[in-house]
C-alpha cells in the first residue's frame, strides 16, 4: 500500500471535519473522492499531506510509503510534497505565478527537490512539458501564464507535479473550470501518466460523471464520513448508500440515443435539504435529515458492511445489492 | 412566424474581443419559436452568451436583421425599450456576482419592477414570486451573503419572472452549483416552463444539461452556429465533426440518463 489511513480526525476547534476508519491506496490505484460542497472531500484530500487550513488539527495515522505522516513537522512535509506526492487544484490559473515565466516555474519546482546543474534542469524541463504533450516547449519555456489556455495552464501544472516523479498526485477538481473537450485531455493525460508511471491518483471532484472517467475506485465523502467505497463502476452502478444513490440520480447525465427523447423535460432526482453548515451535521448516520429511506436506529453510528469485491458501504437501511449471478453478468455483459 | 428571428448577424467587440473572444459572430442565422425550449451548446469564447445578450437586447449588434415578434429589435431598442426587457428576461451564471451585495433581496428583487413598471412592488406581490421558486418571505431581508447559491439562482429566477417575460434566456444558471442544488434548480427551470408556457433559451457548456432541458439545440464554435436542430438529432447523429466531438466527449464524462 502506498497510503494507508486509519483512524483519521480532522477537526477545527470543537467541529470534526472529518473522520475517516479506513482508507487504502495501492501503487499505481486511482481512486475518486466525491461528494457535494462541503462534504469533507476536499479537507480529506488537503490534509494527507499537511494542506489543511492552519486552524485545523489532524490526527490518527496516515501512512505514506511506509512513513507516518501525521505529526511530522511542516518542513518535512513540504519535503514530501513536491516530492513524493504531487498536487494540482481547480484554478490553474491561480496556481502559476503570472509574473514568472513557464519555464522558470517548472524548474522551480525541480531545483526545490533536485541537487542538478542547470543543463540538467533545462533538459529535464523540456522532457516534463513533452510528458504532458505540450507542443513547442522551448518556446514555451519563454511564455508567461497569460499566454496560454485553461487546458495547457493545467497541463504545465501538471508537469510541475510530476517533476521529481511522485508515487502519488492528488488532484482537487483538475477539470472544472475547464471546457468538457479540454477536460477530457487532460483526464486522458492523467490516466495515462498514472499507468506510465505507476503513480496512484487521488481525485476529488464532485462529479461523478468525471470520477467514472477517470477513477477505478471511488470513496463516497458525505459529512466528513467514508459513507461507501468500491470499485467505481460498482459503486455507480448498484450503489447501496442511499447518499451515493441519491447523488448519482440527481447527476444529469445523458441517455443513449434511443432514449434521448424521454427523458428530455423529466424532472431530476434531488436530494432532499441541503449540506449542513459546519458543526451542523446530525449523529448517528451523517445524512440523517435528507435521506428518504431513514429508520430509527440511523440515530446511531452505523457500521461498516462489506459486500465482497472491495465494495463496502455504511448504511443502516442500504438499498438492496445485486445477488452474484446478476453481479456477474453485469460485470460481463 | 418565429418569436425571434436571424438572419445574417454580425457583432464584433469594438475592442477586436480579446482572447477571450477573438472572433466575429459572422452572417448567424437562426429562429426561436413560442413556447419552444432551445439550448445554445459550445466551449467558453465560442460566443453563445454573446449571442443571447444579443437577442434580449443588451448588446448591439453592428448588422443583420434579429426579429423579435415580428420588429426589427433596434425598433424596439428605439421607441419601446421597456417592453423589449419586459418580454425577455435573463438569468445569469453566477448569482452572486448578478445581485448587488450591499442591496437586501427585497430591493434587488424590485428593481425589474420599478425599471419596467414605474412602480415599486408590495411585500405581498414578491412573496407570491418568491414562492413560485421554492422560496419564502424570509430571504426578503437578507442580503446576498446570507443566502447559498441555490437560493441566490432561485432569487435570479424569481427576478426575472416578476415583469411576466416570454422569453427566459438563461447563461449557464448552473454552472456554479452542485450536481444537487444543480438538480433542484434544472427542476425549476422544467416547472415554469410548464406552468408559465416560457420560451426557454439556456446557454450551457454542458450537453448533459442540455440534453435533459432542451428540445431543440444550437451549437457554436468560434462564433459559428456549426449546427442546429431538435435535440434528439443533433445528439443521436451529428452532421458536423465538432458537434460529434463535442458529444463523444461529453459522454465520456456523464452518467447514462
Amino acid at each position: 500500500m502506498i497510503l494507508e489511513i486509519n483512524d483519521l480526525k480532522v477537526t477545527i476547534g470543537p467541529h470534526t471535519i472529518v473522520e475517516i476508519e479506513h482508507l487504502s491506496l495501492s501503487a499505481g490505484t486511482r481512486l475518486g473522492i466525491v461528494g457535494e460542497s462541503g462534504s469533507g472531500k476536499t479537507m480529506t484530500a488537503t490534509s494527507l499531506v499537511g494542506l489543511q487550513p492552519n486552524e485545523a488539527v489532524v490526527e490518527g495515522s496516515i501512512r505514506f510509503a511506509g512513513r507516518e505522516l501525521v505529526g511530522l513537522s511542516h518542513r518535512r512535509l513540504a519535503e514530501i510534497r513536491g516530492r513524493e506526492v504531487g498536487v494540482i487544484f481547480q484554478d490553474p490559473a491561480k496556481a502559476l505565478n503570472p509574473m514568472m515565466r513557464i519555464g522558470r516555474q517548472v524548474a522551480e519546482a525541480i531545483r526545490l527537490h533536485m541537487d542538478l546543474s542547470s543543463g540538467e534542469v533545462r533538459a529535464r524541463v523540456l522532457d516534463l512539458l513533452g510528458q504532458v504533450h505540450l507542443p513547442d516547449a522551448q518556446a514555451l519555456l519563454r511564455r508567461y501564464p497569460h499566454q496560454l489556455s485553461g487546458g495547457q495552464q493545467q497541463r504545465v501544472l501538471i508537469a510541475i507535479a510530476i517533476a521529481c516523479d511522485p508515487k502519488l498526485l492528488i488532484a482537487d477538481e483538475p477539470t472544472t473550470a475547464l471546457d468538457v473537450t479540454v477536460q477530457n485531455g487532460i483526464l486522458t493525460l492523467l490516466r495515462e501518466l498514472s499507468v506510465s508511471r505507476n503513480m496512484s491518483l487521488l481525485f476529488v471532484s464532485h462529479d461523478l460523471g468525471v470520477i467514472q472517467a477517470i477513477s477505478e475506485l471511488v470513496a463516497v465523502v458525505y459529512g466528513g464520513h467514508l459513507v461507501e467505497f468500491g470499485p467505481t463502476a460498482q459503486v455507480i452502478g448498484h450503489p447501496r448508500h442511499r447518499y451515493t444513490q441519491a447523488l448519482v440520480s440527481a447527476n444529469p447525465g445523458i441517455a443513449d440515443d434511443e432514449h434521448l427523447g424521454d427523458v428530455v423535460g423529466r424532472r431530476l432526482d434531488v436530494i432532499r435539504g441541503s449540506v449542513p453548515p459546519l458543526g451542523k451535521f446530525p449523529s448517528g448516520c451523517r445524512f440523517r435529515g435528507r435521506c428518504t429511506s431513514e429508520l430509527d436506529i440511523c440515530a446511531q453510528p452505523p457500521e461498516v458492511s462489506q459486500t465482497g469485491g472491495g465494495h463496502s458501504f455504511k448504511c443502516w437501511n442500504p438499498i438492496e445489492g445485486v445477488d452474484q449471478a446478476r453481479g456477474a453478468v453485469d460485470a460481463t455483459g | 412566424m418565429p418569436l425571434v428571428d436571424v438572419r445574417g448577424l454580425h457583432f464584433r467587440y469594438p475592442s477586436g474581443g480579446g482572447r477571450h473572444n477573438p472572433w466575429t459572430l459572422e452572417g448567424l442565422d437562426l429562429s426561436i419559436e413560442h413556447g419552444s425550449s432551445v439550448g445554445i451548446v459550445g466551449e467558453s469564447g465560442s460566443g453563445k452568451s454573446t449571442l443571447v445578450r444579443i437577442l434580449c437586447g443588451i448588446l448591439i449588434h453592428q448588422r443583420g436583421d434579429v426579429e423579435f415578434d415580428g420588429r426589427p429589435l433596434e425598433d424596439w431598442l428605439a421607441s419601446r425599450p421597456r417592453e423589449l426587457r419586459r418580454r425577455n428576461q435573463i438569468v445569469f451564471q453566477s448569482p452572486r456576482r448578478s445581485l448587488d451585495p450591499r442591496m437586501s433581496i427585497r430591493k434587488s428583487l424590485s428593481q425589474p419592477v420599478r425599471a419596467i413598471e414605474r412602480r415599486i412592488p408590495s411585500d405581498d406581490e414578491m412573496t407570491g414570486w418568491l414562492e413560485r421558486v421554492g422560496l419564502t418571505d424570509e430571504v426578503l431581508p437578507r442580503f446576498p451573503h446570507q443566502l447559498s447559491g441555490g437560493q441566490l439562482q432561485r432569487v435570479g429566477v424569481a427576478r426575472a419572472l416578476s415583469v411576466g417575460p416570454e422569453v427566459l434566456y438563461a447563461d449557464e444558471p448552473t454552472s456554479a452549483l452542485d450536481v444537487s442544488v444543480q438538480a433542484q434548480v434544472l427542476n425549476l427551470f422544467m416547472d415554469i416552463r410548464n406552468q408559465l408556457g416560457l420560451t426557454l433559451v439556456m446557454v450551457s457548456h454542458d450537453l448533459a444539461v442540455i440534453s435533459r432541458i432542451c428540445e431543440q439545440v444550437i451549437v457554436m464554435r468560434d462564433g459559428q452556429i456549426v449546427e442546429a436542430g431538435r435535440m434528439t438529432h443533433v445528439l443521436s447523429q451529428p452532421s458536423d465533426p465538432y458537434t460529434a466531438a463535442l458529444v463523444r466527449s461529453a459522454r465520456l464524462v456523464s452518467l447514462e440518463a
